[in-house]
Order: C-alpha cells, then structure tokens, then sequence
C-alpha cells in the first residue's frame, strides 16, 4: 500500500493541488465581485462563497435532482441532462447535505479518484513517464475547472477510466458496471465501446481464444445504459422523445449539415466572442490527438476521441465543445508526448496552470 | 485441443447470450436506479405540458372576452419584431388586434402600433397577451409556473354542455387558470385571478380570420413588424 501511494504520491498531490487552485479561484471571483457576468439562471444560488462553480447547467442538475424531470415544450428543459450526477446529488441531500455541498463533494472527489484510475489506465498502455505527465497534464489542464463545478464530467471520467482499467485487466464484469454508470452520466461516454471492444478483442487474440461474452457484454454495457435514459422519460413523462426535444429546445438539432452551420454561427452577427475559445480547443484536441498517435494510441481510442469532439459540431454549433473535449482521454496522452522532455514539461504545467485560474475566474462571464 | 464447427458456434451463442444477458441486467438496474430515486412530475403538470405542446405549434388564436357587459373580441399571431434602437436582434413576438388597436408583446417588452412603433410600460400589455390566448405570452407563462415546478390543481368543470378540465397554477401571488379539453388539451378558456378579470374564451384562428383589415400593416410597420401566422 505504502509503495502504491509513493508511486503516486505525485499524481495526487498535483491532484488536490489543481482543486485547491480552482477552489481558491472561485472564492476570490466571489470575494472581489470580479468579473460580474449576466444574472446565473433560475435556481443557482449565489450567495456561497463557491456559488460560481454551481451556475449554468450546475442549476438544471439541481433541478433535477431536487423535482425530476418534466419536458417543457419551447423552452430549454431539463431531459436535455443526463440522469447519474443528479441521483447521486438526491441521495447525499437525502443524507443531510445541501445540493451546492453535495455537488463540489462529488465532483472534486471523483476528480482526484478519475485522475488516479486514468493514470492506472495510462500506464498500462504507456511508458510510464508518458502516463504520470498525462495525469499532471490532465489535472492541470485549462478546462479542467469543469471537473470542479456541480457538473458530471468528473464523476464520468472516474467511471470511464475505472470501467477501462478494469478492461484492461481483463475483470470484464466490473469494467460493464463502471462503463454503465459513466454512459448514464453522459452520453459521450458510449464512444467507449469502441476502446472496450478493441481491449477485448485484443486480449482474446493474446490469449488466442474467442472474446467472452462477459467482454463483449461489457462493451455493450455503456450503450445498454444509454438507451434506458429515453425509456425512463418515456415512463416518467409519456415521451420518449423528450431528451431529443429538450436538446432542439437548447438549440442541439443534429443534422448532417451541422457542421457547416457550426462554422457560420461564428460569423453571425451578435454570436459570443466565447464560441472561438470552443474552436480553440477544438483544434487543439485534434492537434493533440494526431500526437497521440505518434505513441502508439491505437486507433479505436482516437476514432472515439474525434467523434466525441466531432460529433457535437453537426448540432450546428462549438458551444461547450472545449468541454466535452474534456472526456476525450488520449488527448491527454498526446500532449504528454509532446511535453516529455522536462524543459518543455514544467513551463506547460506552470502556464496550465495560470490558464486553469484564469479559466475558473471566467465562469460567470460564459458556460463552459 | 480442437474445437468442431458446432463448438464454435455453441461457444459464439453462449457468448452473444452472456453479453447480452449482461448488458440487459446493467439496462435494467439503471432503469430502475432512475425509477426509484429520482421524483415523477404530477399528472396535472404533464396535462399542462401537453398544453404547452399544443399552443408551440400555433400560430394565430382568437379570444372573446366580457368587459363591463360588452362583448370584446381580439386575435392574436405570432410575429417578430425589430431591429428597433433598444433591440437589434429581431426578436419573437405576439401581435395582438383589439377592434382598431394593435399591441406588440414580447419577452422583453410591448410595443403599440400606431403610425409608428410606441413602447409601453408596464404589465398590462403581457397580461392582455395572456388573456387573449396569445400562443407565445400564454405558452411563456404556463411555461414559467412549470420551470418553477409550481403544483398544477386539476379539476372537471362543465362549459358549453361538456365536460372540461380546469387546470389551476398557483406560486406565490401569481395565479393562472386554464380550462382544457380533457381529450386534446386545447385551451378553451382562461382567467387570471388576481385581476378579477373574467373568463376569455379561446378559439383556434381560421383563415378568413387572418385576412382582416386590422392585420394589414402600413409598409413602414411592416419593415419592423411581420407575422408569421
């Protein structure tokens, strides 16, 4: 146990550290009253010293998870949230907690959990200098304020990376379980099936037997979990349809030309200078994953990473894209092939860093 | 050790069939994870929702209502308005037409038509919107007491020789009352409390209804205002 921390001690220190620099962010934008963004949206409280990070969708889950779903039509509703962050805020508040506690409880806890699973993840496909700058890299990365605010990103990056660790380790029945719970978190979390499936049919090859079915199942599981999210609306609100037509309420219509009206929304008069911060990451996703490439990152992980980045474009817009990037694990692993030799690793991680403050400081002024 | 061709599929079936088993237990936990812990809406706020469905696909209503004795009818189509100086983006809208006067209502603000765009204060012009059906200004207001998840009251009334639902909104001060038919949620009528206003009944709008003259808009008004109805 003892050489197990040590090993890690690092990885967790950077970690807790992140958190901390986001936390103390938070607090001093709330502190200083600066920068003042447009009032938060219905139900978001302000009043906490940590309120930022639980405003945009942080008060739809709440919602959620204090009434449920209904599907409002022609308004943005909440069915466009999926169900997992919520359940897990209902059953600490059930216990006492307050939404707001129970949500940075969650979040940052599965953060530093996500962070550790990941790197177990990375080093048994990487070498091991690879694997403990990508799990720096990924604590400190710029967005990663994300996995601090009352959102489900980072209960879903703790689920997926366990689901794949457990995957990796051949225990099939365990990794079904954690890919299960990642996909009712978020939908992105589906694009997994295909690393999953590539780990099966890889051990099996290995082993020069057929993938079992418990393999197999376990690729499927995070789909399996998927589609229950519009059966339970179907049963709760007599829609099945509902998560689709809260998405179209939020301005997500998936259609082939997405893409192309994707790039004409930034030049629309009047659109949010913050949609290029969306485009910025975007590109450097891509980037990252083309370098992700060049050690050895097979290619059903970085076709599940571009669609996961990709996908949501043909919505007709970037928005959050820079976010949902977040989840896109080997891009990671390309920017710690990039950033392995020392003289290039500690300035990343210093300007990482700054950028992370700087990132957590904007909350109030756009929806990441 | 060899395995024949039916051992090979004997181990593919049982294979598919331990998968899929798998996947199906895991899909039925998260179901029912979902159905146990997290809270159903009411009945009556998923009647009201299916009102809301019916009045988004509108576009023109007409209303009748009873003001001191006299018989007031309005029609009311969705619209846009804009660009104006305060606004430059365009922006959704109700136009509504009560005998010779026009009011424009938005989210925003309320606009009367006169030789030129006038804005009004106040909430009166939202109110008349609500009141005289407006598919939007109703919509937003139903909308408003479900996003604050405000109980629904139900209850059987009779109108015009049939029976109707009676679907009640109450937060805080602010009431709402909107009679539906039970099978389609069509609203056929509706009230707001607090003003002591009676009861406007609401029609669907035909199509000799929009060709009205108080419809037609000068050409200056229409560089701002369209219909969409």
């Amino acid at each position: 146990m003892t050489a197990w921390l040590r090993e890690r001690r690092a990885i967790l220190a950077v970690a807790i550290g992140s958190r901390v620099l986001v936390l103390a962010a938070a607090a001093a934008d709330h502190w200083l009253h600066w920068p003042k963004g447009p009032p938060p949206p219905h139900g978001a409280s302000t009043s906490h010293t940590l309120s930022i990070l639980s405003y945009w969708d942080g008060a739809w889950y709440r919602t959620v998870a204090d009434h449920g779903y209904l599907l409002i039509p022609g308004r943005q509703s909440d069915p466009a949230f999926f169900p997992l962050f919520p359940i897990v805020l209902r059953g600490l508040n059930g216990l006492g907690l307050s939404f707001l506690t129970s949500g940075l409880l969650v979040a940052n806890v599965a953060f530093v959990v996500g962070i550790v699973a990941f790197y177990e993840v990375s080093r048994r496909l990487l070498p091991l200098d690879v694997a403990k700058t990508s799990a720096l890299l990924a604590s400190l990365f710029p967005m990663s304020f994300v996995f601090s605010m009352t959102y489900p990103e980072s209960l879903v990056l703790a689920a997926l990376a366990v689901a794949l660790v457990f995957a990796l380790d051949g225990r099939w029945t365990l990794s079904a379980v954690a890919g299960a719970a990642a996909a009712l978190g978020r939908p992105e979390a589906i694009f997994f099936a295909l690393p999953l499936a590539a780990i099966a049919i890889g051990r099996a090859r290995a082993s020069g037997r057929v993938a079992g079915g418990r393999a197999i199942g376990a690729a499927f599981a995070p789909v399996a979990s998927v589609a229950t999210f519009p059966l339970y609306l179907g049963w709760a609100l007599d829609n099945v349809s509902a998560w689709s037509h809260a998405q179209h309420a939020w301005g997500r219509a998936f259609s082939l030309d997405g893409i192309v009206h994707a790039f004409q929304q930034l030049h629309e008069p009047g659109s949010s200078p913050w949609l290029w911060r969306d485009v910025g990451f975007c590109l450097i996703y891509l980037g990252l994953l083309a370098s992700a490439r060049r050690v050895g990152i097979s290619w059903p992980w970085l076709v599940a990473s571009a669609a996961l980045l990709l996908l949501p474009l043909t919505s007709g817009t970037f928005v959050s894209d820079a976010r949902f990037g977040l989840l896109a694990l080997p891009v990671y692993w390309g920017a710690a092939a990039l950033a392995r030799r020392r003289v290039v690793r500690l300035p990343v991680l210093v300007v990482s860093a700054a950028l992370l403050v700087a990132g957590t400081m904007t909350i109030p002024l756009a929806n990441p | 050790m060899t395995r024949g061709k039916t051992g090979w599929i004997r181990l593919a079936v049982a294979s598919a069939a331990t998968a899929a088993g798998l996947a199906a237990l895991l899909a039925g936990a998260a179901f029912g994870l979902q159905a146990v812990t997290l809270p159903r809406p009411s009945v009556n706020q998923l009647l009201a929702a299916k009102t809301l469905h019916w009045l988004t696909a509108q576009h023109a209503i007409k209303s009748t209502a009873f003001v001191r004795g006299e018989r007031v009818s309005s029609i009311c189509v969705n619209a846009t308005i804009g660009p104006l100086h305060a606004y430059p983006k365009r922006l959704h809208a109700s136009l509504l037409v009560t005998g010779d006067r026009r009011l424009v209502e938005t989210r925003f603000a309320s606009f009367r038509l006169e030789s030129t765009v006038r804005e009004e204060d106040g909430p009166l012009p939202t109110v008349q919107a609500v009141l005289a059906g407006c598919p939007r200004a109703l919509g937003r207001r139903i909308g408003r007491f479900l996003d604050d998840r405000a109980p629904v009251r139900a209850e059987h009334v009779f109108l015009r020789g049939a029976t109707m639902l009676r679907l009640g909104f109450r937060r805080g001060h602010s009431r709402l009352l909107v009679i539906v038919n039970p099978r389609t949620f069509v609203p056929v009528a509706v009230r707001i409390p607090r003003l002591r206003t009676g009861w406007s009944y609401l029609a669907l709008a035909k199509r000799h209804d929009l060709d009205g003259p108080e419809l037609r808009l000068s050409p200056q008004l229409r560089l701002v205002v369209k219909e969409e109805a």
